[in-house]
Parts: C-alpha cells; structure tokens; sequence
C-alpha cells in the first residue's frame, strides 16, 4: 500500500524504471526522467548497461540454435498412427483456446449447467438425476445421467470424448431405460440407469 | 492441373505446402488420415529446430524438453484438424508446448519446495539448477554460457524471459499463455533478469563472458 508513495529521488525508483524501459512500457515523461538520472548516476548507467549486454547475450541463444538429435521428431512420427484426432466433448474441452482460458470456460460451464438445473427442477421438468465416477485399472469412466419427465434423457460426461462411444452408451441408456420401464414395479417416469463408457485419454499410448 | 515450372516470386516455402496440401486434402480419393499426417510432420519438420529449442529453454534441459515435446507434439496432431489457418501453425503448437509446460510446471510444483520471497510479492522456487547446467549444452561459444546459466533459474522465471526475451512475446502475450497476470508477468520478468545478472556476475557463471 505504500508503493505508490515511494520517493522518485532514490535509485530503486530509477531501477524499477530501467525495468519498464525494457519491458517497453515506460512513459515519455519517465524515460527523459531516468534519462537525466543516469546522466548523474554512474551506478544506475552501469546497470541499465549490463541489462543491455544481458539482452545481447540473450540474442546470442537465438542466434546459435540448439541442434535436433538425430532422429528426435522422426520417432515421434512414426507413433502418430496410433494418435485418434480428438473429437466430440473432449475435442472442445481440450481445444488450446479453451485450455488457455480454461478457468473462465469452466467457470461459464458451470453457471450454465446450474441454470439449466435450477430452471428444469423449477419447473418439474427434470425429476430426478444421478451422478457417478469410478476408476479402475488407470482407466477412467464417468457418466451422469438426467431423466426428464417425458422420457427423455441427457447424459453429462465428464470425462466422454469418442462421439460414437457417446453415441453407443446413450443406445445403451435408452434401451436399458426401455427395459426397466417395461419391468414389474417399474415406473417410466421414476428411476434412473447409470452406464458408463471408457475414456480414450487414458488409453491412448503415447511412448 | 499442370505444375508451375518456377514458382511466382515472393511465395515462401511453407506457402507453397500448404497449397499443396489444400489439394490433396480436397482430393476425396486420397486417404485422408494419411494426408493430414503427411502435412502435420511436414509443418512440424518445417520448425523443428525453433521448437526443440524452445521447449529447451524452457525446460532448461534435454531430458524434460524432449519429454514435453513429446506430450505437445501427440496433443497438437490429436487437434490438428480443428486449426483453421494452417499459416499460424508455428504460433498454434508453441502455444499447445507453452500450455503443456504449465501442466509441467504445476508437477514440478510438487516436488519442489517453496519460499515467499517479500521483495517479489511471488512465490519462488528455491534456485537450483534443474539438472546439472554444465551438462545441458554442448556448444563452446557464449551463448552456451547463457544458456547454462538459464537453468540456474527456476522454471516459473524462466518461462517468462524466454518468452519475452528470446520469443519476443508481449508482456500481454506471456501473461495470456501462461495464464497469469500482467503484473505477474513484470514481477517474474524483473526478478528473472537480476537473477541472470546475479549468475552471470557473481554466481556460478561468473567469468565466463565479459560482462560490464
């Protein structure tokens, strides 16, 4: 709280202004203020210069690459058979615009998932839900399933990728849900089925 | 369609293969899993020495660079058809290797341990090299000696001056792809140089370049 009412006399001010200097975000005003500084303070001169040798040296890197091992992306390539494009749920959850933004996304997710809930339970639309994840053998396997009051389902999976596996166990949910509602006792409104399906993430060798 | 003899001037290589490409990935009795393989090694191959390099500094040694280039190279053939303009390709997957390098650095965070640094206003890593510096790089000119003391830096730092730096993102730009704030990226930035500074002039690399 008292950064802001740091001296301008005093070298750490004119330091943190060599730092907007190279980061390229100083002022007019604040570069001819450090300017008639570093006229008068060798110190400070000689660390705006050392920074400046630094960033030559930096250079330097660019200028004189690392080379590749022989055979490095070759390698790689040579896998990429067994490498599926993403598609589906996961192919969005995992685009790099979302993963860059992942925070925002999720959060935007989950308002819209609980609006959606809190307007279908409102309005009786959605009678009952069930959620369930479970992990066997390194290989995840996640499904929620919402029953709507006209026989209707929507499936929120968590971990869901391939859309034909999703297409498959959503057959599956209905045909199970079919059958049970069939069944003695069995009420086509009431109830819920729970399915699940592999998750191809965790499946995927990449080695 | 019959082949140009000479290109038309001012048509770059990378241009050239990605109109090829749009040919065959228009031609329906080509495999087309094939062709988009084809194209994504080509792509790759057209920058493999910018992107070894950079997963390099990031990482600041051979074994997790290749290890993290491993993980964004399957991720990035794995959503290679959703990228629309295949002219920022290079943009595209250093994005996808910077985004890895995040997930690297959250594991990493586990194995290290932390202090607070009061000056900062960040938490740091406790500086230690990753692995053994002197055995990172094997060039002799002075570059390597910056690049040596590189690794002395932690990760988090790191990250943000070769991005800056060496790549030439903005401070906007690194606090997009590292999913931190713009303050952040400065405070890191700052301390990252005076950091290099330190080992260059007094540390571990000292007298190794002439410096000042």
């Amino acid at each position: 709280m008292f950064k802001n009412k740091k001296k301008k006399s005093g070298c750490s001010y004119h330091q943190n202004l060599i730092h907007k200097r190279l980061d390229g975000e100083i002022t007019p005003e604040e570069n001819l203020e450090l300017d008639e500084h570093l006229a008068d303070c060798p110190q400070c001169f000689e660390e705006l210069n050392s920074y400046a040798l630094m960033k030559d040296l930096i250079n330097d890197i660019k200028e004189n690459p690392v080379e590749v091992p022989a055979g490095f992306f070759e390698r790689l390539a040579g896998k990429l058979e067994e490498v599926a494009p993403a598609r589906g749920l996961s192919g969005i959850l995992a685009h790099p615009f979302f993963q860059a933004h992942r925070n925002w996304a999720l959060a935007a997710t989950s308002f819209v998932l609980v609006s959606v809930l809190a307007f279908g339970v409102g309005t009786g639309i959605v009678t009952r839900m069930d959620g369930q994840a479970d992990q066997t053998m390194g290989q995840s396997n996640s499904s929620a399933l919402i029953l709507i009051n006209n026989g209707d389902s929507m499936v929120l999976g968590g971990s869901d990728s391939n859309p034909d596996q999703h297409a498959k166990a959503i057959d599956e949910l209905e045909m199970a849900y079919r059958e049970a509602a069939g069944q003695p006792g069995g009420d086509e409104n009431d109830g819920y089925i729970h399915t699940t399906w592999q998750d191809e993430e965790s499946d995927t060798p990449i080695r | 369609m019959i082949p140009e003899p000479h290109p038309p001037p001012g048509v770059s290589e990378g241009q050239k293969m990605l109109d090829r490409a749009a040919t065959f990935e228009g031609d329906k009795s080509l495999d087309q899993a094939k062709v988009r393989q084809e194209l994504f090694t080509d792509l790759v191959n057209s920058i493999r020495t910018e992107l070894y390099n950079f997963a390099l500094r990031l990482t600041g040694n051979r074994p997790e660079a290749e290890d993290l280039l491993q993980e964004s190279y399957f991720k990035a053939y794995k959503y290679f058809h959703q990228l629309r303009d295949r002219g920022k390709f290079k943009e595209w997957i250093f994005q996808i290797t910077a985004n890895q390098f995040k997930n690297f650095l959250r594991k990493k965070k586990k194995e290290n341990t932390f202090y607070h640094d009061d000056s900062e206003q960040v938490f740091v890593e406790k500086e230690k090299p990753s692995r053994n510096p002197d055995e990172l790089f094997m060039q002799s000119d002075r570059s390597s000696v910056v690049q040596k003391a590189f690794g002395y830096i932690s990760p988090k730092m790191r990250s943000v001056l070769v991005l800056f730096e060496i790549e030439g993102y903005s401070i906007e730009e690194v606090s997009e792809t590292l999913g931190i704030s713009r303050g952040t990226v400065k405070s890191r930035l700052h301390y990252a140089r005076r950091k290099l500074k330190e080992i260059l002039v007094s540390g571990p690399m000292e007298g190794k370049v002439h410096f000042g």
